[in-house]
């Protein structure tokens, strides 16, 4: 938790936060059908603390239909629609207005949608507010037809809109801020500016997870302590018996909730790991216990030990293959929350409160670092993959030779060419693969869609599998149409960093070059972009073979002929596709 | 440290119009500052409202025309 500054301190800070933001800007528009015009520095400020260089525009006031239509390479939109301003004064003229035009009304606002809507089809996130009538009708008991409009519409939303549009609930905003703070009745009502800055503070923390998940800032694992942190006491003084965690207990209930939200984001595929200092056994003693709800099949990862807690953490990050800044980390201890904030500035450290019945709230709250638009099944099995890698690894060690495992492994490869059926997985993959990634450019499940059913890109998404199970679709190619059919570009290839150092991504570039060339290719072009993490992929397309056609820091241009090449096929994994050819 | 009334509405303008404090003289004015337009006004007051947690009537808010006014208007309310 943030401390909170006041609305003149945070306008200083986002200046200067502004003066430091670099590279590409994460272009967001803003339109509304009333004044918002506070959200600006809100949103600005709340996405710029988490290292998100936003460039914000604001649409002209009450236009949103057209602005929609003009709304030019934006990355995200957000859209205040606010019913009382549907038409001048409906929060009070919808009870006295004739039925049949109130009908028509809505009918009116309901094809207004539809063309928002589709306008912004091609724009990868776009947030709209659900119609509310908190602000005007909070004390009422019964229903009257502004609340009736705000279903209808926001029914509509919800049946017309596609996997890009974000439906968000501003009651539960207000909820949080009060009806009282949130409305500002004396700019309503002499400047169409109905929201308090309270509200836009709000709002701007709440929305904030999703626009980390498309940018791909999703928290991926989440490591805690033991003692006082996942059951109250300590093991290595108190005995086993004697520490507390279900509800029946006396000082138990928060610990066994904080445990059952855990397990809940456990399930929908975050990483679950324990970092404490004690003695194995002990930990080990509970764990295997029956009152311990995270159970070991549902951790990937645990050091139990007396080595420092970053250091740990380093070394689980790099087990999991994923980097730090994916991780959050929790822990009851001063010292130790302390300790991993300065030297790993990158993991996100969640604090139990003194007061452990803040703990469940606390723990709710920092749950959002995990928002996730779309779950997949990958997601589902991802803690038992690890623990499959870990069988893996201890294969590996009694194998002489790398290449003899790989062989013993019994590889397959299974690719879905423009497969519509896995389009989530494959916006996912956009958007969480950080490491083996060329180019990291992000798309939402809109983006991809359009790809498969109006664009000039060919998707290849692939699954990987072996003797010892399943990895899923853990790899994306996308190729982009040039002029004319002979030459094609390289616009993203990613993989997943659970089959790294298995020759998937040879084995897969082979295939996709005799695909290409079948389809009449002949040149093939590629990029490297380089970021903060892709770096063991920078020479990647020199390990092809490709040729250099242009270098700067950031970026490295290729070109390769592939009308006589052909890769030499990784004869211990097999290749399959789901093509249809001519 | 307690700032005086005067240097915290100077602050708060600051922060609000993105200007230097030492920039925003007696006079300064929605006609000597560019970027102190109407909608900025509106940040302004909702600022010094928080930052001194007063609400200003209409007739007051018609009333801060410059900075030395603006002052003069939250002295009055504070009683200070």
């Amino acid at each position: 938790m943030s401390e909170k500054l006041s609305y003149a301190q945070l306008l200083a800070a986002n200046g200067e936060l502004g003066k430091k933001m670099s590279g590409a800007p994460y272009k967001v528009s803003v339109l509304s059908n009333v004044m918002v015009n506070q959200f600006l520095e809100f949103l600005q400020y709340s996405l710029r603390r988490r290292a998100i260089n936003v460039d914000v525009k604001f649409g002209n006031y009450d236009n949103i239909v057209m602005e929609s239509a003009t709304i030019g390479d934006a990355n995200a939109v957000v859209v205040f629609w606010e019913l009382a301003n549907i038409v001048d004064g409906f929060q009070y003229k919808s009870e006295t207005m004739d039925p049949e035009l109130f009908e028509s009304l809505l009918e009116k606002v309901r094809g207004e949608i539809d063309r928002v809507i589709e306008s912004l089809q091609g724009v990868s996130l776009v947030i709209i507010n659900k119609f509310s009538t908190l602000m005007f009708n909070h004390s009422f008991i019964l229903q009257n037809r502004f609340d009736y409009a705000a279903e209808r519409l926001n029914e509509h939303i919800e049946s017309r809109k596609g996997p890009n549009i974000l439906l968000a609930d501003v009651d539960r905003v207000i909820a949080g801020v009060s009806v009282e703070k949130s409305f500002n009745p004396r700019f309503f009502y002499s400047s169409k500016a109905p929201y308090s800055i309270e509200f836009f503070r709000e709002y701007s923390e709440y929305t904030a997870p999703v626009f980390l998940a498309s940018t791909g800032r999703t928290k991926k694992a989440l490591v805690f302590d033991c003692d006082n942190t996942l059951w109250k006491g300590i093991v290595g003084e108190d005995g086993a018996s004697n520490i507390q965690m279900t509800a029946h207990s006396k000082d138990g209930a928060v610990f066994e909730e904080v445990q059952h939200l855990a397990l809940g984001l456990g399930k929908k595929g975050v990483l679950l790991g324990l970092c404490s200092k004690n003695n194995f056994e002990d930990v080990q003693e509970i764990v295997a216990g029956k009152e311990f709800v995270l159970k070991d099949e549902n951790l990937a990862v645990k050091k139990i030990n007396w080595n420092d807690k970053a250091a740990n953490l380093r070394e689980m990050a790099a087990e999991l293959n994923i980097g730090l800044d994916s991780m959050v980390f929790v822990d009851d201890s001063d010292f130790e929350a302390e300790y991993v904030r300065e030297a790993l500035p990158e993991v996100a450290v969640l604090q139990v409160p003194k007061e452990k019945y803040s703990y469940p709230g606390a723990f709710r709250d920092g749950m959002g670092l995990f928002f996730n638009r779309t779950i997949t099944a990958e997601d589902l099995n991802k803690t038992e993959k690890y623990r499959q890698n870990a069988a893996r690894e201890q294969a590996k060690n009694s194998h002489a030779s790398l290449e003899d495992y790989l062989r013993s492994l019994e590889m397959k490869i299974k690719v879905h060419v423009n497969d519509e059926k896995i389009v989530p997985r494959m916006s996912q993959l956009t958007q969480k693969t950080n490491q083996f990634n060329l180019t990291t450019k992000r798309y939402t499940e809109g983006d991809i869609l359009n790809f498969i059913r109006h664009g000039d890109r060919r998707l290849f998404a692939f699954e990987v599998a072996d003797k010892f199970g399943d990895y899923g679709i853990v790899g994306l190619c996308i190729i982009q149409n040039q002029n004319g059919k002979s030459s094609v570009v390289v616009d993203s290839f990613l993989m997943s960093c659970r089959v790294l150092g298995r020759n998937v991504e040879y084995s897969f570039f082979g295939y996709l070059v005799n695909y290409l060339r079948n389809a009449g290719v002949t040149s093939l072009q590629a990029a490297y972009v380089k970021t903060p993490k892709n770096g063991q992929v920078a020479n990647f397309y020199e390990q092809l073979e490709f040729d250099l056609s242009s270098a700067s820091p950031d970026r490295k241009e290729y070109v390769k002929n592939i009308s006589a090449t052909s890769f030499k096929p990784v004869d211990y994994i097999e290749v399959v596709d789901d093509a249809v050819r001519a | 440290m307690t700032q005086s009334v005067p240097d915290r509405v100077r602050n708060v303008l600051s922060a609000v119009l993105g200007v230097p404090a030492d920039s925003i003289g007696e006079f300064a004015s929605p006609q000597t500052l560019e970027a102190w337009d109407s909608l900025k006004h509106m940040n302004l007051v909702l600022a010094l409202e928080e930052e001194f947690g007063v609400s200003f009537s209409d007739e007051q808010m018609l009333e801060m025309l410059n900075f030395k006014l603006i002052v003069a208007t939250v002295q009055e309310i504070l009683g200070a």
